[in-house]
């Protein structure tokens, strides 16, 4: 996108605070109108009162001097109020613009990059467009408004420096005009190197128990250090490049001495007063006080431009198709079918070929297979994180690829191995699965969960607060929390996806028993690989390399499926020995 | 409870003259850089005081004298003070770019530094995020008194004399005018301060929890979509955004204050016209120094503006930096490099009556055990028995209140974390991946790991056969941006980072809990081939991995409630035997037979 259609979109984030910035601009303008008789007024100080002697003059002149004054800073006051209010705003309608981007990448996108990266979207990236908002759109608008009064009225005093000052402008304009791609390149530099830096910060300090466990900490500074290095660089090279900008400064100096050149002779010969030439003077100095933050209101446009590729690059990622065509599904019984589905996150390399199996409805499988063999991306599909290449899901003998993801995800509630927790209290924690629910659903959730006891056993109770990774809780209570938000909603299909592999044995015995109720009613749909949570399933499906390799009851599987038996022996080998004794 | 301090509560205790101070500190390194700003910064001074002069002269000399001599002397010299000016900037603008680029990246690394000392148990939830912006958000806006706002203050301190000087030699009332507009300014001022102070630390903290709530929610984008809470992350971001539009609009406002001190300049300019105008008529004062005078003004007043703009800049910063400070001034941990230095050559484990507690509550009682060199001891308990917190004592991530723990019969209370860290190899249940190859991974980026130490270590923990495979090998680049591993191959990784360095001790927190059967089995004879010869410390809840330890200790409620070999603690301890029942119970009905 050139340097134009990005300040264009720029812009059109601007639009829902619309009226802000116009009453910004009207306030530029009552600024404007009060500024621009002034130097006119000093030259009839000089040449009527001072050098003229007429002192009557004088009172009427002060008095309108002063009027003008207050104004011109009443006008300015309230456009950089409102210039800023505008601004900030539109940061803020483009970071929901971003959020609603970030909740509709595939989770692939993720996988490539940090985090922290894609938080300075949010931070860094936002403020400099905000500033660019505040200073281009903002201080630049009203500068340039400025300009064009200062020029009709330097041409109508006379038209030679009216002349005079038309070209310095556009002289004025070409200077950053010229260097425009070092000034793009160079904020393109740095906030790369910002974003980057969040990134590492953010994997750094994440990272601080493995770093300080192997005495890495001089190594992490080093890391640092790197990036510090590459972001010093890149923001010393656009200091350069906007330092530049200030030779307007000599531009003007230059321009102002010509004045006085060209007018030598008329002042000598008395043809023009000296008022006349300081009036000129006053407007030329105007001129450059307003010309120099409009050319760097250009330049800091052009900057936030580099920001706002990197943002706008993030919001063109092309999003989840999630659409559909707006079907609802009616699901009552929650039979779950896949037929003949192959899916793929990368197009040459498939994860599932040709998966065809049925659940009907509240019954209970589990799919197991080695790593790599595609469970989890089941699961995803299921959700609608993925659609499938070919063939089709169908809950309840509704294709769901027909219905909005949001659609299909309101009758599926998961168990993730690790869930997220926000923070907030343990109440809103399980009000996640299902907005609006009571306090007496709430409580129901948390019973079928089996976590009340916990729960309870807290000082807070349920408005105990949770944190951002739930690491205050154990992880048998953060999945039982995990397990309630996920049955709040009382959806016909429940997903364990590997939702107790990471607990021990107390933990997972409770969890157990919490999924136990959950199931109750409900059509599960399990992925496990600690082969013991499985053994009671309705149906076992085997997944290996893509494709189903056998799907049947447990001991039916284990007399005639190798790979299945030999999953089951691999993991009861070590554990039969105990029994032994 | 660990007392973290949030931004929020941040100590006031630092004085605004403190806090310059230790700005003005982290210049050292900078000075050359930052002295050849601030002279460019005083010619430009020079230039501005002269500039005014010229016109006088232009006027009254060239023009009212009608000295034709002067005019191009003067008109050069005019047209010079620009040339200079341009040159200043270019410098200025360069010379100042270094200077808070260089105080930035040692504030920079500080931050990191301290990060690295603070009591691991505050690094936990919120706190993350907070620091990820001070060495963000917060060091991007304490740059700006390094770029300008400061030297800017300086350039007007140097400049104000001159021009009072200036002004009381052109006539004492003119001086006494721009006198009286000072008070004016400097009652703006500390007007502001406090408030400026407050609203600039409150867009900060407003910019530290949006960086906090962001991270919460894309690192929970899945569970987010999984449940359609779409509009409620949408709101809680707004909640945040609006927060941070009401206290830059604030700032906005004070910024915009120094429009006051605009009108203090045409208020004294209006004085003196109203005093001297009569003076100029009788021909007393000469016209061209009423013009050169409102010059003058313009420059005491125009840039108290500017100046005024900075000062609440800096007052950004002040409240910016009492933040980061704050940070900084926590209370560390322990300094990792102090302390004795540890010769470990056995590997022997003791701990003796350790006790420990987190804040009022206590964790570990009387907690003894010992590993003799090379033997493996299971630590064994539920949840919340006390099995990760003697890990973090063993590590020295914390002290015990009492007792002692000791390697090959050194006491660790007195030597250094890093000599104790080094002694130890730790593979946690969820290792961290960096971002960089295979191969830093391993090592870690520490100078005496060679090549092939890294190749060894991989081929011991069982993981040569799978970086081979990859793309590029040992080079292959996995992390957060890189190759996805699975997490039986990123245990194995861990534990060929954990024994590179070749340590006598080896820890295994819950190392391979969260693994399916087939990785588990894989990661297992990499643990069973890189234990050989070291002592091992194994915390796991599958009680299937412990049981063939030399011992088990069998940890409830913060207290070693037995131990022994497996069969005799099956035998003789009730709760162990729940503890084994309970896996086995389900582990009887999948077994064939």
């Amino acid at each position: 996108m050139n340097v134009f259609g990005t300040a264009r979109r720029m812009a059109s984030y601007l639009r829902p605070h619309w009226k802000a910035q116009l009453g910004a601009v009207v306030a530029s303008l009552v600024t404007v109108g009060a500024e621009l008789p002034t130097p006119l007024l000093i030259k009839a100080l000089v040449d009527d009162v001072a050098i003229g002697g007429d002192l009557s003059l004088l009172p009427p002149l002060l008095i309108a001097l002063g009027a003008l004054a207050i104004a011109g800073s009443v006008g300015a006051i309230a456009a950089n109020y409102l210039f800023t209010s505008a601004g900030e705003q539109a940061a803020n309608v483009l970071r929901r613009a971003l959020m609603d981007q970030v909740l509709r990448l595939p989770l692939a996108y993720f996988r490539g990059h940090r985090t922290g990266d894609t938080v300075t979207h949010f931070t860094a990236d936002s403020a400099a467009i905000a500033e660019a908002y505040e200073r281009a759109y903002g201080q630049g608008l009203s500068a340039a408004i400025s300009v064009l009064g200062i020029v009709i009225v330097v041409a109508v005093i006379d038209w030679r420096f009216g002349v005079l000052a038309a070209v310095l402008v556009p002289v004025y304009m070409l200077l950053p005009r010229l260097r425009q791609g070092h000034h793009v390149r160079s904020a393109e530099r740095v906030q790369t190197a910002t974003g980057e830096l969040g990134g590492l910060a953010t994997e750094l300090i994440a990272g601080m128990r493995d770093i300080r466990a192997f005495n890495r900490q001089a190594w992490s500074l080093e890391r640092l250090r790197r990036l510090l290095r590459a972001l010093r660089d890149a923001r010393i090279y656009q200091g350069f490049v906007r330092g530049w900008t200030w030779v307007t400064t000599t531009i003007f100096w230059i321009a102002y001495a010509s004045i006085f050149l060209v007018l030598a002779e008329p002042i000598f010969g008395g043809e023009v007063t000296i008022g006349f030439a300081l009036a000129l003077a006053g407007y030329l100095s105007w001129l450059n006080r307003e010309v120099t933050p409009m050319t760097m209101a250009y330049v800091d446009l052009l900057h936030a431009v580099g920001a706002a590729r990197r943002l706008f690059g993030f919001l063109d990622t092309p999003a989840e198709d999630d659409a559909g065509d707006g079907t609802s599904l009616a699901v009552t019984r929650g039979d779950i079918e896949f037929r003949g589905v192959n899916a793929a996150y990368m197009a040459d390399t498939p994860v599932l070929q040709d998966v065809s199996f049925r659940v009907p409805g509240g019954s209970t499988t589990a799919i197991v297979g080695p790593s790599g063999a595609g469970k989890s991306t089941v699961v995803n599909l299921l959700l609608r994180f993925l659609q499938p290449s070919a063939g089709e899901i169908r809950l309840d003998g509704q294709d769901i690829g027909a219905a909005s993801a949001t659609e299909a995800r309101r009758h599926v509630g998961v168990v993730f191995q690790d869930p997220v927790l926000f923070h907030g209290s343990v109440a809103e924690n399980i009000r996640f699965g299902r907005d609006g629910i009571g306090q007496r659903e709430v409580a129901q959730a948390a019973a079928i969960a089996a976590a009340t006891d916990f729960i309870e056993a807290t000082r807070d109770g349920f408005d105990t607060q949770v944190g951002e990774r739930a690491l205050r809780l154990s992880g048998g209570q953060a999945q039982r929390i995990a397990i309630a938000r996920a049955v709040a909603g009382d959806p016909r299909v429940l997903v364990l996806d590997e939702a107790t592999s990471a607990l021990d044995a107390e933990a997972e015995h409770l969890v157990l028993r919490g999924l136990e109720r959950a199931h109750e009613g409900r059509t599960t749909l399990v992925i496990a690989h600690r082969l013991s949570t499985v053994h009671q399933a309705d149906q076992v499906v085997v997944l290996d390399a893509g494709r189903v390799l056998d799907a049947g009851r447990h001991d039916e599987l284990y007399e005639r499926c190798d790979l299945y038996r030999e999953l089951c022996d691999r993991q009861m080998q070590p554990t039969s020995g105990v029994r032994d004794e | 409870m660990t007392a973290s301090a949030t931004g929020m509560d941040a100590p006031r205790g630092l004085s605004d003259w403190a806090i310059a101070a230790r700005l003005w500190a982290y210049l050292r390194g900078s000075r050359v850089d930052y002295a050849i700003a601030a002279a460019v910064t005083a010619g430009n001074s020079a230039v501005m005081i002269t500039r005014p002069w010229l016109l006088h002269v232009l006027i009254d000399d060239v023009f009212g004298k009608q000295d034709r001599g002067l005019l191009i002397p003067t008109l050069l010299g005019i047209a010079g003070c620009g040339v200079g000016l341009g040159i200043a900037a270019v410098f200025g603008h360069w010379a100042h770019t270094r200077a808070a680029e260089g105080a930035m990246s040692r504030m920079r690394q500080d931050v990191l530094r301290q990060a690295q000392r603070i009591p691991i148990g505050s690094l936990r939830g919120r706190r993350t995020g907070d620091i990820v912006s001070h060495l963000t958000a917060d060091a991007a806006v304490i740059s700006t008194v390094y770029l300008h706002a400061g030297s800017v203050l300086f350039a007007q301190a140097l400049r104000m004399p001159g021009y009072l000087v200036i002004m009381f030699a052109i006539d004492w009332r003119l001086g006494l005018i721009a006198v009286a507009t000072l008070p004016i300014h400097a009652l703006m001022a500390t007007r502001v301060r406090g408030r400026t102070q407050a609203a600039g630390g409150r867009v900060q903290d407003a910019m530290g929890r949006l960086s906090a709530v962001m991270t919460e929610l894309v690192g929970g984008a899945r569970d987010v979509k999984a449940f359609n809470r779409q509009g409620w992350a949408g709101e809680r971001l707004d909640t945040e955004t609006r927060g941070l539009w009401r206290a830059r609009v604030r700032v906005a406002l004070f910024q915009s204050l120094g429009q006051m001190s605009h009108l203090a300049y045409w208020a004294a300019l209006i004085a003196i016209w109203a005093f001297l105008a009569d003076a100029v008529v009788a021909g007393t004062v000469a016209v061209g120094f009423l013009v050169a005078s409102g010059q003058y003004l313009l420059q005491v007043g125009g840039p108290v503006r500017n100046t005024l703009n900075d000062f609440v800049q800096i007052q950004v910063v002040l409240g910016t930096a009492r933040r980061v400070f704050g940070f900084l001034d926590t209370p560390r941990e322990l300094d990792d490099a102090a302390g004795r230095s540890l010769t470990v050559a056995r590997g022997e484990l003791q701990v003796e009556d350790v006790e420990f507690s987190y804040g009022d509550e206590d964790v570990l009682r009387r907690v003894t055990f010992a590993a003799s060199p090379g033997e493996r001891v299971a630590l064994v308990g539920p949840s919340g028995a006390g099995k990760s917190t003697l890990i973090s004592l063993l590590l020295k991530f914390y002290e015990p209140r009492t007792g002692r723990i000791a390697i090959d019969g050194q006491d660790t209370r007195d030597a250094s974390a890093a000599s104790v860290r080094q002694s130890i190899g730790v593979v946690f249940q969820d290792a961290t991946l960096f971002d960089g190859s295979v191969s830093e991974n391993i090592s870690l980026g520490r100078e005496s790991v060679t090549q092939a130490d890294v190749r060894r270590a991989a081929v011991l923990a069982n993981a040569d056969d799978f970086i081979t495979a990859l793309e590029h090998g040992y080079d292959t680049n996995i992390g957060e941006r890189g190759v996805r591993l699975s997490g039986g191959q990123v245990q194995r990784i861990a534990i060929a980072r954990a024994i590179v360095g070749d340590p006598r001790i080896l820890v295994l927190d819950e190392a391979t809990s969260s693994l399916d059967a087939e990785s588990e089995w894989l990661v297992q004879q990499g643990l069973e081939r890189a234990s050989a010869g070291r002592t091992t410390l194994v915390i796991a809840h599958r009680l299937a991995t412990v049981r063939q330890a030399d011992r088990i200790v069998f940890l409830d409620g913060g207290r070693v409630r037995d131990a022994g070999r497996h069969d005799e603690l099956y035998e003789r301890n009730d709760h162990y035997r729940r503890l084994c029942d309970l896996q086995l119970l389900r582990g009887e009905a999948s077994s064939p037979a």
